[in-house]
């Protein structure tokens, strides 16, 4: 196609993209209703055992579903598919590896023949009637690559084709599985540094929801915010806080009108227990708890605001941060603006960070974007600003080695140390690793 | 140059709303490309801007610049197209594995509609104004965080339908609808 340099594409910003949903024809009108783009997005494929394909398989075992996982799957049911061959199935696809085979009271098993590429393993001395489960990992332990797989792997995802503004990508003029040309691109890796941390993902997938919800479930594990931008793009990022340096001022002269709201403390959560590493055969969680009693006392509740929560994690480490960043998101009131600004702001989007600057409303703060709402043909643009969930800029976790760290301590010292001094943890969130994980990470007083 | 960012800041700028249906259109009515083109067929359409991809038989086809450069592509593995805009055909070259008859195979194109609220050129496509209302775009995530995937709200978009242009049966109505936004004081014009 000829370039017009008049009014280049680099020149212009797509402000919307929509599914069209239906036409509604009428003469001299014709109107399209519009559907968010993620409603293109169906059920994960299913694969279910049939007798076709599994003509020596287990009683029970017919018209399963062949389970998926992503990332280390505890306790996953092993299908025996050929009771003559004494052949198991765990999932519908590769593993990268099984880590453990165990009968339905925990003893472990050996089996005979492994079989990576199917997900499958051989045991010759199967009595024909114990349950068997084994623990594997598959592809999928970045919550970010999890995500990912959901929306592009063909097996087990919606089998959408990548952008090409994702440079590994080839190929992408086809169309998605479901019609749409869809693209998307990635945001920022979740990543091991102290401001967004990964934590392994373990989810395993034997029943018909939606991706969209399976995408949720990973999203909220992991602190990660999914959305599907202006431009029709998927875009991941971490849940990351910045400081007031750097980011875009609103200022008086950018406001045309605030309202402020408060999110009061009827929802405040004051304990919050993330369930993890599910073993999927005895439907058994691991447990973490996490509470604070001073803003249990603060907000004046006689009992604590619990929430419980199962989680796609597969260690202590994530439930633990999980539970206690939640405590510490939904442990506070928070503040919401409404702004009307002008139409520069338009290009903000959700997980955006801006300082609101205003001597009139007598606001200097560093918000987090949660709703950008632009009029296409005005380009009058209004924001909903949240105080960054809970956090301020000077608020963080316990940490570190600090000198007056002793490890001789009695517990009772260092309990009183973390509360009344604070320690920053070193880079697995602890105060120091010998500590007992239980005792050794807690929210800041400054909270 | 004058960058879109830059425009934002200037408030006497002329906004220009441009809109874009990308939609799926099936291929059928063939004609065999003149004698000198062995091989090769067209299908006429109408009221399109543009022909952003074709897939065969869920094969995703090679576009070509031209008639003649279509002649000369090798199909032996993916078949190729090319979209003759000024004589609204799309000429086909079907993959070579089964006789190369052009009925054998399920065309599906990926087409583009352009049209504008107060009329332009983006692109190079004249984008008519036949657009009478368009929907707020509002970009959202929860207040209590979820991990819900977030998106663009819904709405409706008008358009001017006197002369029947949307009384059409060849396109899919499932499809990708795009509101662009650009000002008309950029690129120099």
């Amino acid at each position: 196609m000829v370039f017009d340099p008049s009014l280049s594409r680099s020149d212009t910003q797509k402000v919307g993209v929509w599914r069209l949903d239906s036409w509604r024809l009428s003469s001299p009108q014709a109107t399209m209703r519009l559907k968010e783009i993620k409603t293109t997005l169906g059920n994960l494929p299913l694969a279910v055992f049939e007798s076709d394909d599994f003509p020596n398989a287990g009683s029970g075992v017919l018209g399963s579903q062949i389970p998926n996982g992503f990332g280390i799957v505890k306790g996953a049911t092993a299908y025996p598919i050929n009771t003559i061959s004494k052949l198991f199935k765990v999932v519908n696809h590769a593993v990268t590896s099984f880590q453990a085979f165990y009968d339905n009271e925990g003893t472990a098993i050996t089996p005979d023949v492994i079989d990576l590429a199917n997900g499958e393993f051989t045991y010759n001395a199967w009595d024909g009637t114990t349950e068997l489960f084994a623990d594997f990992t598959a592809p999928g332990e970045n919550p970010v690559d999890c995500i990912k797989l959901l929306l592009t792997d063909s097996v087990k995802g919606a089998n959408l084709p990548l952008s090409d503004l994702d440079t590994t990508s080839t190929g992408n003029k086809g169309f998605g599985a479901n019609g749409a040309r869809l693209e998307y691109v990635y945001g920022i890796e979740i990543t091991t540094d102290d401001e967004a941390v990964e934590f392994p993902i373990g989810l395993y997938i034997n029943d018909t929801k939606d991706i969209a919800t399976w995408i949720q479930v990973v999203a909220a594990a992991s602190f990660a915010l999914v959305y599907v931008d202006i431009t029709g793009l998927y875009q991941i990022k971490s849940w990351k806080p910045q400081v007031s340096e750097d980011l875009d001022e609103i200022t008086d002269a950018n406001l045309r009108s605030v309202i402020v709201t408060e999110i009061m403390a009827g929802d405040v959560l004051t304990r919050v227990t993330s369930k993890y590493s599910q073993n999927h055969g005895l439907e058994d969680f691991q447990t973490f708890t996490h509470e604070d009693s001073r803003m249990r006392q603060l907000r004046g509740l006689t009992q604590h605001k619990t929430l419980e929560e199962e989680l796609p994690l597969s260690n202590r480490f994530g439930a633990r941060y999980w539970a206690q960043r939640t405590v510490a998101m939904r442990g506070v009131p928070r503040r919401l603006l409404k702004l009307q600004v002008t139409q520069e702001m338009m290009l903000k989007e959700p997980g955006d960070y801006v300082r609101v600057n205003s001597s009139r409303h007598d606001i200097d703060e560093v918000f987090e974007v949660l709703e950008v709402t632009i009029n296409p043909g005005s380009l009058a643009v209004s924001l909903k600003l949240i105080d960054i969930r809970g956090f301020s800029n000077d608020e963080g976790f316990w940490t570190s080695s600090s000198t007056a760290w002793d490890d001789t301590w009695t517990d009772a010292q260092k309990k009183l140390a973390k509360e009344n001094s604070g320690f920053w943890s070193d880079d697995d969130n602890y105060i120091d690793k010998i500590d007992d994980p239980a005792q050794t990470y807690r929210a800041s007083v400054w909270v | 140059m004058t960058t879109f960012a830059d425009a934002l800041k200037n408030p006497s700028s002329k906004k220009l709303v441009f809109v874009r249906f990308k939609l799926r259109m099936e291929l059928v009515a063939w004609v065999a490309a003149p004698a000198a083109y062995a091989g090769i067929w067209y299908a006429g359409v109408t009221d399109i801007g543009d022909v952003l991809s074709i897939v065969e038989d869920e094969v995703t086809m090679t576009e070509a610049a031209s008639l003649v450069v279509l002649d000369a592509l090798d199909t032996s593995s993916i078949g190729g197209f090319f979209w003759d805009f000024t004589n609204n055909r799309i000429y086909v070259k079907p993959i070579s594995d089964s006789g190369t008859d052009v009925y054998d195979f399920l065309y599906i194109a990926l087409v583009l509609l352009p049209y504008s609220k107060h009329g332009g050129e983006y692109d190079s496509l004249p984008h008519t104004a036949t657009v009478t209302s368009v929907p707020r775009v509002s970009l959202r995530v929860g207040e209590v965080f979820d991990g819900k995937v977030a998106q663009i709200g819904g709405g409706s978009i008008g358009m001017e339908n006197a002369d029947g242009l949307f009384v059409r049966d060849d396109v899919e109505i499932d499809g990708i609808l795009e509101i662009i936004a650009g000002f008309e004081t950029l690129g120099g014009v």
